[in-house]
Formats: C-alpha cells, structure tokens, sequence
C-alpha cells in the first residue's frame, strides 16, 4: 500500500475556509460534520460542575424507596417509612419520596444517573470527620489539608494566585455560594475559590482603594502570613468584583424559581446560573443545603410524608428541576453537570422519631450530559454491616475520578495529583474518558508513538514503530475522546511508519491520535498552535 | 526559658494593648493607658474577678422579665432577638473582664442554637449557665450542660429512651465537649473512645427530658436503661453499673467523672482555651509545654479554670511578640470591640438601657446583626461543631475573611462614620462617630498630620503600622493631592480650630480624619487581634 493511499480522510477533505472559532481565526471545513466536533472541543473549557453539598448526612433509604424490600422496611423503620400508596414509583425495585418526585421527570428523560451505596471503607460517624473525608477525598484514616476540587483547580492553576485573573483565566476559578469557604476548594497552600454569598451583597465590594496602605511592608511570622492573606483576598475581590458584577448584569434566568428565601437551594442555583448566563468562565461551583442530621423530626408522626426530610428534599428536587430548565431554557443544558454529596446515609433502623448517623447513601447527577438511569442495585435493609449499617457498592472517589476524567478531561498524571490513587471509573456521562483503561495498553507494551514538529501549526509527522506487520487503523480525536476522523487504516509493514498529517485546518487545542495494531492500542497527543 | 514562665515585668503599652485585645471587649485606648505600668498578676486579678450576675433579659414593650413565663410562639422569636441584643450588651458593657469572652468561648464550645432549640427562655438559661461557669468549674459546668435543657432538645437527648436510643448526645459529648477524637486506629476506634462508647454513653444518658412549663429539665426512670454499659478499653473498660428510679441520673454523674479521669480530657480543654486566646496554630512545642503545663495545672485544681488562665495569661508565652496580632479578629470581636472603643463619641448618645431601653436594643441589634453577615451569628451557630475559624485546619481563623465577609467587615465599619440608623424613642435616629471629639482626646497636637494619623491608628491595628504606611496615610489619605500635605492639612486644621462653628471649616477636617480612620480600619493589621 502506497502512502499516498494511506492518507486518506482529514487532510485531502480541508477546503480552507475561515471561521472565528473561539477567538481564534482559523481554517475549517465547510460543512464539514467533523467540524462540529472540533467546534465542541473548543468548548471543552467550558464545561461546568456544580457540587451539590448535602450537610448532615441524607437519608438515602426514605430519599430512594427499596421498593423489592418493602416488608422490611416498614418493619424497621417505623418512625419515618412513608406508606406505600404515597410512595412515587420511579421503576419496578425503586420509589421516591413524594417530595422527591419531581425527580422523576429528570429522570424519564435521562438527566438525571444515581448511583447506590455510595460510601468508603470504615466509615468515621463524625459529621466533622466525615465530612473533611468527602472533601478531601482521602482515606478514612488519611489526614488531608486540602480539597479534591482545590487540588483539581491548584493542577492546572499552580501559581494562584500569583498572577490571577489574567487575560486566559479572568474569572474566579472557583466559587463558593454561602458563607465560609468549605475545605473542598482548599488547594495546596492557598483557597482556590471565592465566595459569594448573594449578588447583591457582592456589588458592595469594596471599591476604590485597596486598604494596605502603601508599599507594602514584607512581614513575617503568624501575623505576616495573616497580612498577606487579607492583602491577597482583598486583591482577588478587587480584581474580580468588576468582572462579576457585569457578568452578573449581563446573565439573565430564564426559568421560573421560586420567590427569595422560600429554597435556600433554588436561591443558590439561581445565581449560579446567572452568572454561567452571563458568561463567568468559572467551572466549579459549591453550593449547600443543611440541615439533613435528622436524628428527630424526620417525619411528622401524624403525617409522615411531611417534616424536616420531606421539606429538605422538597428543596433538593424543586431546585435541581428548575435549574435545570433554566440551563435548557439558556441553551447551557450541554456545559453544566451537577452531583450531590452528603458526608454519610443514615441508619436502616430508626431510632425515636428519627435516623442516626449511618454509612452508605445514593448519590445524584444530573444535567444533559449523564447517561442516565440506576448504577448499582437498591441497599439491602438485611444484609447489613455489623453495627447494623448499609453495605458499600461504590466508592465515593469513583465518582470523584469519573467526572474530572469523563467531564474535565483530567489526564492520567492529573488524575493521580488530585485523587492520589487510581479509582475504577463508573459509566456516568455521554462524554468519555481521554484516559484509556489501564489494560488497553497491555498488548502494545513496547512501542511508541509521537508527532514532531508539536505542538504543530500545519504539517506534522505521526512517527511510530511496529513491531509486527499486520492491519493498523490510525484514528484523531478531539480532547473529550471523541473520534474526528481517520487518518488512515490498512495494511502496514513491521518497522518504522512515518505519517503525514495536515493540521492546518484543525482550530487550535488539544488532540489525540490513536494506533489500533493486532496487539493493541497506543495514542498520543497533539497540541494543535498558532 | 519555659514558655509558660511568669512573665515578671509591668505591662508596657504593646502588652497591656495586647492583653486587653484578647481578653476583653474593651481594648480602648483609655483602658490601655490604665494597664500600663500595672504588673501582669494584677492585670490578670482584675480581668477575673467576679462581677455580680446580670439581671435576665426585659421586654421593653411590657417592662417585664419573660424568661420566667409560659413559651409564647407568638412572641419566641422577638424574645430571641431581646436576648440576643441583652447579650450583645453584656458585651459591650464587659469592660476590663474577662467573663463575656469565656461566656462566648463557651458558646462556641458548648452549641445549642436557635433554630434548632426554639425556645428563648432555654437559651437565656443556658447563656446564665455559661455565664455562671465563666471562670467556674469545668466538670460541673458539662454536668449540667449535660441535662441543660436547651442542650437536651439540641442535640436531641431529650429522645434518647430505652425503646429509642439516640446517640446524638452521647457522640458529640465526647467528640466535640469533652475528650475529642484521636485517630483512628481501626473501625470505630478514635483512639480516645470508640463507637462501642458512643453506644454506652447514650444508654447511660437515657431518661433525660426537657420540661417546657418551666423551661427545666428532669429525669424519667421509666426511659432509662437499667443493664449495665461497658465501655471500651479507650476508658479501662468501664462498667457503668446500672441503676433504676431516681438513682438511673446517678449514671450521667459517673459517666462525666469517667471521662474526666482521662488525662486527654483535659488535655483538650487547654487546646480549646489555647486556640481560643492565643493562636490557632498548636505544634509539638506548644503542644508539650504549653498545652502539658495547662493540663497539669487543670488537673491540679480538680477541674477549675481559673488557675489555668491565671496561669496562661500570665505566661511569657502569651506576651510573646510573635504570637501579637497572629489571629484574625472573629467578627462579635470587630464589632463589638470596635463600637466600644469608639462609644464615647456618638452623637447622638447610644441610648442607656435606663432611658430607653427599645433604643438601646436596637442599637445592639446592628451589632449582632453586623455580626451575623460577616458569619458570626450567635446563637445561631452553622452546626454543633462551632464557627469553623476554631478547628478547621488549614485555615482556621482566616476562614473569617472572603471576599464576602470581608465586604460586610468593611461595610460595617465605615458605617460607624457615614452613620447607621435605629430606631429610637426619638424616632429612627443616625448615629455617627464625632471622629474629632475623639481626636482631640487622643491627640495632643491634631495639626501635626504625622503624629495625627500614628495616633488615630495606633490603638487600633493588630500589628504596628510601618513607618512607610504611616506616611502613606499621612500622604495620600489625610491629605491626599497636596504638593504639600503636611502644610495643607496643617492649615485646614488651623482653620477648623479658629472658627470651630463654621460648618465647612469643619467638615473639611471631619471628612479627612473619617477617611483615615475607616481606611485604617479596612487594612490588614486592624484586621488582627
């Protein structure tokens, strides 16, 4: 087989028309499919994550109705099991609680993935405790200072703030809506995120001078370290507070959220929004809902589809449904994906008019980009943990690893700063991996494959070495994994292979290219400048 | 030298600012002066000396007292703001004593919250309980806040029964009021106690109940667990023997002698009172002579605080010029320290609780309610933790400051000059600082613009002022635009004091010393304690 004949696919199909992509004029494809793809990678950066805090540890058993174990449930769980001809049946083994049926529709229309039994090994019963785990993502008897969102961001931001915003990063890199910031966002040495407790307190940011009052003296020791941490988070709201008060001017919900005050949730989500509405290039935010500790008043006795649990998912389902119509309503459903955490389930058994702190709960995400549907089976009410406790099926950190791969296309190196170790992914999202699976390289253990001149501007060599003759199918992807177009396939020789590529018409970014041999795959990555 | 060695010396200005930083409500630069000169043991014995008990909070609609009187829900949540505003007050009013910053200290420690408790005359008792136990005994002190009632409906002891248990007490008790977790060694084992004593603990605590006649508490034989608890080898294996009738009660009194036996114990009220007082950072040197010698001293005095804050505010370690201004100032601190020092120089007057109590509460209000959007909110504490500034690592007390909290500090203080309005029995009324009546008493010689703006500062900030942040204030602050500022704020000065009638002679001078005053109060330093 001639080269020439090799190459067939993305090079010879350029025609060269130009296209304002991203900010960056560029050649492209007219109408080209493969475009759009390309178009979409760009938008990569783009991409959203909104982390749902549960505080107090939600009752996952009456949040999701075992419906296969009914018997026992209403043996155990007196004191809060709603009655069955309330129960919305979500599918033939799982309920909602009627509050949480507005769940339902997300879920119909595959916006909404849960996941069982979510937990870690040797769950620590202390809200405190359990909680810093959660946000650390650390081992239960690991002892982390830092936030597996602040790790995240810190990667990719290794100088914040040093430096921030500038002309790429001009937005907070991270935002917490509330009050303190939560350790989640705690990078390595300083908070990556900033808080916003509602837009309208924000607009009285200080304005004008920043109060340090001159050339700023070098101070050492406890109170130098706290000079210079006010100095730095005065400098951040100055710098930032322009930018968000336009953006926020700018934004505009579309959905109808319920009135001020009535769901601390819907408030919070409302802003957040807003404020991707309005263009804030921030990716990660923070939002909490509290008060899920419900050792008493779960439920009301006399009615016990009401109560503290009833109202706080009333708040959880309400506020997930409206800002999703919002994001669909703007046309951002694409970007934005939303998980919920909570620091631990609550135990099978009932104990008063109420749940003690437990182990295992489900976890929800929600948005376009999830696949949808139940991973994992409902908890078993019997076969439980010695202390009486739910049985773990998935680690927290699955999900952790899962969305920054499957979402912020967190490579293999970045993966392991943020969560320390490998976790098996789950299938949550339509997007995948960048990362293949371990094995998949097992059979092509050995050989190499790399481009030069990269990053590239125009024409690049695909250089690799075969250390057998047989068919080869050699594929570019965008940066989410997706395949934009052979480059070639065929048969080939044993020994070094050399491939033109023309990049030309590629926007700049990020890609892969993939070798499929008989004894397995190897890829590389091509970084597209100009 | 050991870092918990008497320091010997008389107070100097830094140190008496210091101490009365910490220690007090009061940091003004009057009572400065007064510490000055005074040795520490004096210094100390006037912080801890008693002061009569203050009287429980007045409705100033009625005139009458409601804490003694059947739960209104009509009126629960005003009586809640009332003794919020009485609190506040007490505060404010603390002077030279240390009892409100342990009253709020052990707030912090011992939780219950509004939301949670809703009732008001369960928390004035509760409050009166912390006030009491200030400088009290500390094993008593958790006794009774054991069965407190508004701690009872808190953290849900009031349910804990033998058909129901519920650990939510017997947990937090020892995990956040008493011993704290260690590592976990293995499942359910937190070194100092294990999930096995967080089962033990509830079942000895079973048959508490909050009475909502009277807002007291009692015990109910009948909800009690009678069999014997055994406790883990994190306490000696234990028995707590188990009792039936009245005597089941006698079960909580060992269960708190139990933990009190354990050396950790005390161990972990130093570092709460360490952490409180003086620095959130703890390391092994701190831990060992600091920590080791407060925990000593506290076991030696059989569970009295007093001798141990004798004995750390007296230390050379507390003096230590490192450890001056090495925390972030909470917010009930900024706000309430920060309208007492400015107190004498309202216009109009801050109303007395006398004249006009309504008036007066509301004033208090705006300080509580500062307080509350800049995340310290009492009696309305985020969870059962405490603020979040006292234990979470790695921040800790520079969790007080983002973007949006440092935005409500600021707005807070410059309001104290554009002026806040309440209502008054004279209607809504602004109150303002006269910044030049205080002024005058603080500076000899006002046309002097660099010995102005060192005086207007100086009591202020956590940490000295630069020579170089002097001079920008003096430059570009006081007198900013001048080719020459010092003669240009000399002059308006002169100005002003030759004709102190004329409105804009002295508006042109009141304006200035506001803006250093309001741009001192936003830097760093004053952000300090």
């Amino acid at each position: 087989m001639k080269r020439r004949d090799f190459l067939t696919g993305l090079g010879s199909a350029a025609i060269g028309l130009p296209l304002v992509l991203d900010g960056f004029t560029t050649r492209a494809f007219a109408e080209s499919p493969t475009l759009k793809h390309v178009a979409a990678l760009a938008a990569a950066q783009d991409r959203v994550l909104v982390l749902i805090q549960l505080s107090g540890g939600n009752d996952g058993i009456n949040t999701l109705i075992p419906l296969d174990q009914l018997s026992t449930y209403y043996r155990i769980r007196q004191a809060v099991a709603i009655p069955e001809n309330r129960i919305v049946k979500l599918n033939d083994a799982t309920g909602l609680h009627p509050r949480f049926a507005p769940m339902k529709s997300l879920f119909d229309d595959g916006n909404l993935t849960i996941v069982n039994g979510v937990s870690y090994p040797t769950v620590n019963q202390s809200h405190f405790r359990s909680t810093d785990i959660w946000f650390t993502a650390s081992e239960s008897d690991q002892y982390l200072s830092s936030g597996w969102l602040g790790r995240f961001v810190n990667y990719e931001a290794p100088n914040f703030p040093t430096g921030y915003p500038n002309d790429k990063a001009p937005d907070p890199l991270a935002i917490e809506i509330g009050g303190a910031m939560s350790l989640t966002l705690q990078g390595n040495t300083n908070a990556m995120g900033m808080t916003i407790r509602d837009l309208s307190a924000f607009e009285q940011l200080v304005s004008g001078q920043t109060a340090t009052g001159g050339s700023v003296a070098q101070r050492t020791g406890k109170a130098g370290n706290r000079i210079d941490f006010i100095r730095d988070v005065q400098a951040q709201s100055q710098k930032y507070s322009t930018r968000i008060r336009t953006v926020a001017d700018k934004g505009r919900n579309k959905a109808q959220y319920p009135d001020k005050g009535k769901n601390p949730l819907a408030d919070q989500l409302q802003i957040v929004a807003r404020l991707i509405a309005g263009g804030l290039q921030t990716r990660v935010y923070v939002v909490n809902l509290g008060g899920f500790d419900t050792h008493w008043d779960q439920a009301v006795p006399t009615d016990l589809t009401t109560g503290i649990h009833a109202n706080l998912l009333g708040y959880l389902a309400e506020g997930m449904k409206t800002f999703q119509q919002d994001l669909k309503l703007l046309g951002l459903e694409n970007r934005v994906l939303g998980m919920t955490i909570s620091e631990f389930g609550r135990r099978p058994a009932t104990s008063s008019l109420g749940t003690d702190h437990g182990t295992a709960g489900p976890m929800f995400l929600f948005g376009a980009p999830v696949r949808g549907g139940i991973i994992g089976k409902n908890p078993s009410l019997t076969d439980l943990l010695p202390d009486g406790n739910l049985k773990m099926q998935y680690d927290f950190r699955q999900l952790y690893t899962s969305v920054l791969s499957q979402w912020f296309q967190a490579d293999t190196q970045h993966l392991n700063t943020v969560m320390m170790k490998s976790f098996e992914q789950l299938p949550l999202l339509t997007t995948t991996s960048v990362n293949e699976p371990q094995n998949a390289f097992g059979g092509a253990s050995g050989m190499v494959i790399r481009n030069y001149p990269n990053p590239c501007a125009a024409t690049t060599n695909i250089e690799y070495t075969l250390p057998q003759s047989g068919m080869v199918r050699l594929t570019l992807h965008d940066a989410l994994g997706r395949e934009i177009a052979t480059i070639g396939s065929g048969y080939q020789s044993e020994g070094k292979q050399l491939v033109a590529f023309d990049a030309s018409a590629l926007a700049q970014g990020a890609y892969f290219y993939r070798l499929q041999t008989e004894r397995g795959m190897i890829s590389g990555q091509m970084n597209v400048v100009r | 030298m050991a870092l918990m060695d008497a320091y010997t010396g008389t107070l100097d200005e830094q140190r008496a600012r210091h101490l009365l930083r910490r220690a007090t409500f009061a940091p003004t630069t009057d009572n400065i002066k007064t510490f000055t000169g005074r040795s520490a043991t004096t210094a100390i014995t006037i912080l801890l000396s008693a002061t009569p008990a203050p009287s429980a909070p007045i409705d100033p609609t009625t005139n009458e007292q409601w804490h003694n009187k059947p739960y209104s829900s009509e009126k629960d949540a005003t009586y809640n703001e009332y003794l919020k505003s009485w609190w506040t007050g007490l505060m404010f009013n603390d002077g030279t004593s240390l009892r409100e910053k342990m009253t709020l200290f052990w707030h912090n420690l011992l939780v219950s919250s509004y939301p949670a408790v809703q009732d008001a005359r369960y928390l004035y008792r509760q409050n009166a309980l912390l006030r009491r136990f200030a400088f009290g005994n500390v094993r008593t002190l958790l006794k009774e806040i054991t069965i407190d009632p508004a701690m009872l409906r808190y953290l849900n002891g009031n349910t804990n029964t033998k058909s129901a248990i519920n650990e939510n007490y017997g947990r937090e008790l020892q995990e956040l009021f008493t011993i704290g977790k260690g590592a976990e060694v293995s499942a359910g084992n937190y070194t100092n106690y294990t999930e096995q004593d967080v089962r033990a603990a509830a079942r000895v605590l079973t048959g508490w109940a909050d009475v909502a006649e009277n807002a007291t508490s009692r015990f109910i034989p009948e909800n009690h667990v009678t069999e014997d608890k055994q406790f883990s080898a994190a306490y000696q294996n234990t028995v707590i023997r188990g009792r039936s009738g009245a005597d089941g009660a006698q079960e909580t009194d060992e269960l708190l002698d139990m933990i009190f036996r354990q050396p950790e114990t005390a161990r972990f009220f130093c570092r709460k009172l360490y952490v409180w007082f003086v620095g959130t950072e703890i390391d092994a040197t701190i831990e060992r002579e600091v920590i080791g010698e407060l925990a000593n001293t506290f076991r030696g005095s059989n569970w009295e605080i007093k001798p141990v804050l004798e004995l750390l505010f007296k230390s050379q370690h507390f003096f230590d010029a490192a450890n001056m201004g090495a925390m972030v100032k909470n917010p009930i601190d900024l706000v309430v320290s920060t309208a007492q020092y400015f107190s004498k120089y309202f216009t109009p007057t801050i109303p007395s609780q006398v004249d006009d109590l309504a008036g007066y509460f509301n004033v208090m209000k705006w300080l509580w309610q500062s307080a509350d959007a800049q995340e310290m909110g009492i009696l309305n504490h985020p969870n059962v933790a405490g603020w979040k500034a006292y234990y979470q690592t790695p921040q800790f007390d520079r969790l007080w400051i983002n973007a949006a909290t440092l935005a409500s500090r600021n707005d807070f203080t410059d309001k104290l000059f554009a002026g806040f309005t309440v209502a008054t029995k004279q209607g809504m009324t602004r109150f303002a600082v006269n910044s030049i009546a205080f002024t005058k008493d603080v500076c000899a010689n006002p046309a002097n613009g660099d010995d102005l703006v060192d005086k207007l500062s100086i009591d202020l900030t956590g940490v000295a002022l630069t020579q170089a942040q002097k001079l920008y204030l003096m430059d570009e602050v006081l007198a900013p635009g001048f080719f020459n500022a010092r003669g240009a704020w000399d002059m308006n000065w002169s100005f002003y004091v030759s004709d102190p009638n004329n409105a804009a002679k002295r508006q042109a001078v009141q304006s200035r010393i506001d803006n250093v005053l309001k741009f001192v109060l936003q830097m760093p330093e004053t952000h300090l304690v």
